[in-house]
């Protein structure tokens, strides 16, 4: 639903309705779901067809596939790409006659932009409201994002941290609005433990016995078909359950926990805990307000790729903002060892002859390498020229020991660290930061372990990003880090004109955005 | 009067205790503002609280013409407007504070405020407090002819939580009970808001109210902000009135979520009630009016509350006139109205909640001395006492008539008994049994709500040949 990139889509209000939609946050079973409600020669519930988008080839081409192999009376040819203006034009003229003859027929959408137009236009007889704990959402949208390779819609960037926090509050703000429709909740913890929960559905929509094939997953690109079905086969399991538990500790344990903090609303609605009074974020950018009609986050910045996000620190964006200033200063052909990184959206932002490798707690995707980053027990350099912690250094208890562990790379290192001089007011523990150090203590931390650091102190008004190259040690007396020299930088470009050459021997100048 | 000069400086509102009359003191400060305790302007004409508002105006220090006596204005605000207003005008701001919320949208149209503050406290908190507020005022349904229960708190909180959810969509300040009590510093930023450099010391609207409430609370609390009404829940001893307002807070997870309480535990969530908040606030569940209807029925699910006002009802046609009615269900002494002619009322609790209230530990079957009593009512009491057998035996060791009511195990499938609170699960037969041996003959009304029984036991010499102990393990 969220193709409308300032084109509106000209629809009449036909007012057809549908027999089900099923909506949802990402990773919630909607595919599932989807599945389930669907049954050769009775019922087809559609994923994600954006019915109020432009012409998208693909994923006609996609839907087609499913039309077909459901056994709807279609062409073997896709339609052509200059015969319809819009994903519903075709919908309604070819696929539509065929679904009024079913006994049930419906959507599924996770990408809730514009859901009251779509309603409005095909007004469903059934709501089905698709959730599940938010923490356990947040991990598994991580893992979606990693090994999909999502990408956002306006460059060819990669999806990353901030995008799966503002997509899910975004979606939380839109599920609470959608309460306010007739429905029937239906938690993904129940939805695959419970049979009785797949019975009330069946009931709930009118069936008197549910899907058992995967054809809407089997439409998914390949990226994620076959990694969900190698995962629970055609089989509804319980392995995705826990996902949050068997989380290790780290920013995205951080991060999944905060979304569910900023969130009581949607826990106490879909019946989950609820945080503790003391824990729950209040009076920040993405919080449901007191008329939950009225989403304070607009969706077409979430897809963006460089939004800064809302006013409050939040470190997910803060990550974002570093991750930008490196990609800037890597050269092309640069090996970039990305420690900590909850997402590869670094890969997307290097040049085309660099390489990224991601290491995190966990294994995200199968190019991740895993080890227990926070605890100092870094991964093999292997390849890389460069090695990155954004975001990493604040989740580490010993910190002197884990930069130790960073020189062992004897490679040039990016880190960015939130220091207390730059936010005072900031509450370090509720962040889940398990140190504080300033400017200065940094400073001869990093010289300690054997790095010869430049700063960007505060780049963007609270966070600093130091670029660490490997100190050769001396013999003989020590030298002063040149921190300052590197951190005035060099003479500026003139308008239009190349940049003149710094004068000094190293001007490795961290680049501005 | 222009919309303008109607203009109010700030609207307290709050469900009742949650420390409203408290603010309006507070924000009160002779010569520069005055705050209203519940005025309802907008309300039909009452001469006596026309006189309220005149009294609490002059003690102010405001001269302003007494209420008419012939020909008043059809409705309070025809008053205001005229006598009173125009002599509010000259304060640096004046205001209103409100517990009952029935109606907020049409008094802010009228008097627009330009600060609203929201009186919060956690609804357990607030539910037994309102408790001892009803039973010390004896506070009654509109026309005076019956007291308020417990069904009538759950209602009107319920319904006040909702309209305080709607409210929210205003630009407002919390005020939570617990930390303008506690922290000197939220009062401050109180008077911040307000733009009052000190706030009041006089408890003037206090003074106003009837005496049953000013000298218990003025006696209470002094003239000071104490800390001495919070922890109210964690005193209440398990009982009805605990469990009513552990239900209360079970049921509006929104406001704990909103004004930042604790929340209760998912499985213990109430969800799907009548009385649940609805997604979108701003349309209210519970109709205000109906909840002020001595007998209404309440919610289609069921609720103790109102379940104990069927059988109060039932049980008041059951009782002979004259009669001194021992009454052992705790919480109010709702039936103090319901009582026919030339009876009287002793009322039972499981703590001291006036000092008209026999304290005694009913749940463990330690029932207070009967005195003068020649009746004895236990309705809605036996469901909670984990040891029916104990609680029969004493019952029937007053040698008097008894009407008790019970759901038995048997009309009460569908209801989960321990999420209500219940600890005795006696069918029908059961019940029969235990009554039987302690020695009481039986005449029963099975289900007459559909699932409460009434029965009324009279004495009858116990069968020698039962030991106390078998008796008790029959039970």
């Amino acid at each position: 639903m969220s193709e409308e990139k300032g084109v509106p889509v000209k629809i009449p209000n036909r007012g057809t309705p549908m027999g089900v939609a099923v909506m949802g946050l990402m990773r919630t079973g909607t595919t599932l779901v989807c599945d389930l409600l669907t049954v050769r020669g009775r019922s087809l519930v559609i994923s994600e067809p954006n019915l109020m988008g432009l012409w998208d080839p693909p994923l006609q081409l996609k839907l087609h596939r499913l039309y077909r192999e459901f056994g709807l009376d279609l062409p073997a040819l896709p339609p052509r790409p200059s015969e319809y203006r819009s994903n519903i034009e075709y919908f309604d003229q070819v696929v539509l006659p065929q679904l009024k003859s079913l006994e049930l027929w419906g959507v599924k959408c996770v990408d809730l932009f514009g859901w009251q137009r779509l309603l409005r236009v095909y007004p469903p007889k059934r709501l089905v409201l698709c959730v599940r704990d938010l923490r356990a959402v947040t991990i598994s949208a991580l893992e979606l994002v990693n090994r999909m390779g999502l990408v956002f819609p306006d460059s060819k960037r990669m999806r990353d941290e901030a995008w799966v926090f503002a997509r899910i509050a975004y979606t939380v703000q839109e599920l609470m609005a959608l309460r306010a429709v007739p429905h029937l909740v239906l938690r993904y913890e129940d939805l695959v433990a419970e049979p009785a929960a797949r019975d009330r559905l069946a009931a709930y929509c009118g069936l008197d016995r549910l899907g058992e094939e995967r054809l809407n997953l089997t439409i998914e690109r390949e990226t994620r078909s076959s990694w969900e079905l190698a995962k629970h086969g055609n089989e509804i399991t319980r392995k995705a359950l826990d996902r949050y538990d068997e989380e290790p500790e780290g920013p995205m344990r951080t991060m999944a926990e905060r979304i569910w903090r900023m969130f009581p609303e949607y826990s106490l609605a879909f019946g989950y805990d609820v945080p503790a009074p003391k824990l729950r974020i209040r009076r920040h950018d993405f919080c449901v307000g007191p008329d939950p009609g009225i989403n304070p986050i607009k969706y077409k910045e979430t897809d963006v790729w460089n939004w800064r996000g809302p006013k409050q620190l939040e470190p997910v964006f803060g990550r974002r903002r570093a991750r930008m200033i490196v990609a800037l200063n890597l050269k092309p052909g640069a090996v970039l060892l990305d420690l900590g990184c909850g997402t590869a959206a670094m890969r997307k932002m290097l040049s085309k002859a660099s390489s990224h490798l991601p290491a995190d707690v966990a294994a995200r995707a199968p190019l991740f390498v895993v080890s227990d980053i926070y605890r100092g027990e870094l991964p093999p350099g292997g390849e890389a020229t460069h090695v990155a912690a954004l975001g990493v250094l604040e989740y580490v208890e010993d910190l002197p020991a884990f930069l130790q562990a960073l020189r062992g790379y004897n490679l040039p290192v990016f880190v960015s660290y939130y220091a207390t001089d730059d936010t005072p007011d900031v509450e370090r523990a509720a962040l889940g930061w398990k140190n504080a150090y300033r400017r200065n203590e940094l400073m001869r931390m990093f010289i300690a372990a054997g790095f010869q650091p430049a700063p960007k102190w505060a780049f963007d008004g609270l966070q600093s990003l130091f670029r660490l190259i490997p100190r050769q040690v001396m013999a003989g007396k020590r030298r002063r880090p040149r921190a300052k020299i590197i951190l005035q930088g060099g003479p500026r470009a003139a308008a239009g004109k190349p940049a003149p050459k710094p004068k000094g021997k190293s001007k490795k100048e961290l680049e501005p955005v | 009067m222009a919309e303008k000069k109607r203009s109010m400086g700030v609207a307290v509102m709050g469900p009742m205790r949650s420390g409203t009359t408290l603010v309006a003191d507070l924000l009160t400060v002779r010569g520069r503002s005055l705050v209203i305790s519940e005025p309802n302007l907008l309300g039909v004409w009452h001469p006596t609280l026309a006189q309220t508002i005149h009294r609490l105006v002059t003690e102010f220090g405001i001269e302003a013409s007494p209420p008419p006596t012939a020909k008043p204005p059809a409705r309070i605000f025809g008053y205001f407007d005229r006598f009173i207003l125009p002599e509010l005008q000259g304060l640096d701001f004046w205001g209103v504070k409100y517990v009952d919320l029935y109606g907020w949208p049409q008094l802010f149209q009228r008097y627009r405020p330009r600060k609203l503050i929201l009186c919060v406290r956690d609804l357990r908190e607030v539910a037994v407090s309102a408790i001892e507020l009803t039973e010390r005022m004896k506070l009654g349904f509109p026309g005076g002819t019956h007291m308020r229960d417990e069904a009538w708190v759950l209602s009107r909180l319920a319904h006040s939580v909702h309209e305080l959810l709607a409210l929210r969509r205003l630009p407002h300040f919390v005020l939570r009970y617990e930390d303008l009590v506690e922290d000197p510093k939220v009062r401050e930023r109180l008077a911040d808001y307000v733009g009052l450099d000190e706030l009041g010391t006089e408890r003037l609207n206090l003074t106003i109210e009837r005496d049953s409430r000013q000298s218990w609370e003025s006696r209470k609390h002094g003239s000071g902000v104490t800390k001495k009404a919070l922890g109210r829940f964690e005193r209440e001893p398990p009982g009805p009135v605990r469990d009513l307002a552990e239900r209360v807070w079970r049921l509006l997870g929104e406001y704990s979520v909103a004004f930042d309480y604790e929340v209760a535990e998912p499985k213990a969530r109430i969800q799907g009630h009548d009385f649940s908040a609805p997604a979108r606030p701003g349309r209210n569940p519970v109709p205000y009016e109906k909840a002020e209807i001595w007998s209404w029925k309440g919610p289609r699910q069921f609720e103790p509350s109102f379940a104990r006002r069927r059988a109060r009802r039932l049980a008041s046609q059951n009782i002979p006139a004259g009669a001194v009615v021992l009454d052992l269900g705790g919480g109010l002494s709702s039936m103090i109205t319901e009582l026919p002619i030339g009876s009287r009322l002793i009322h039972a609790d499981v703590i001291e909640r006036t000092p008209q209230t026999k304290a005694a530990d009913l749940l463990h079957g330690k029932l207070p001395p009967k005195g003068a009593a020649t009746f004895v009512l236990a309705l809605d009491i036996l469901e909670q006492v984990e040891q029916p057998g104990r609680f029969l035996k004493a019952l029937r060791g007053y040698g008097l008539p008894v009407l008790l009511s019970y759901h038995a195990t048997d009309d009460t499938a569908d209801l989960d008994r321990k999420a209500l609170g219940w600890r005795s699960h006696l069918s029908r037969e059961q019940l029969l049994r235990g009554l039987a041996t302690v020695g009481f003959k039986v005449t029963t009304s099975w289900a007459f709500d559909g699932r409460q029984s009434l029965l009324k036991l009279r004495p009858v010499p116990v069968p020698a040949l039962k030991t106390r102990a078998e008796a008790e393990d029959a039970a």
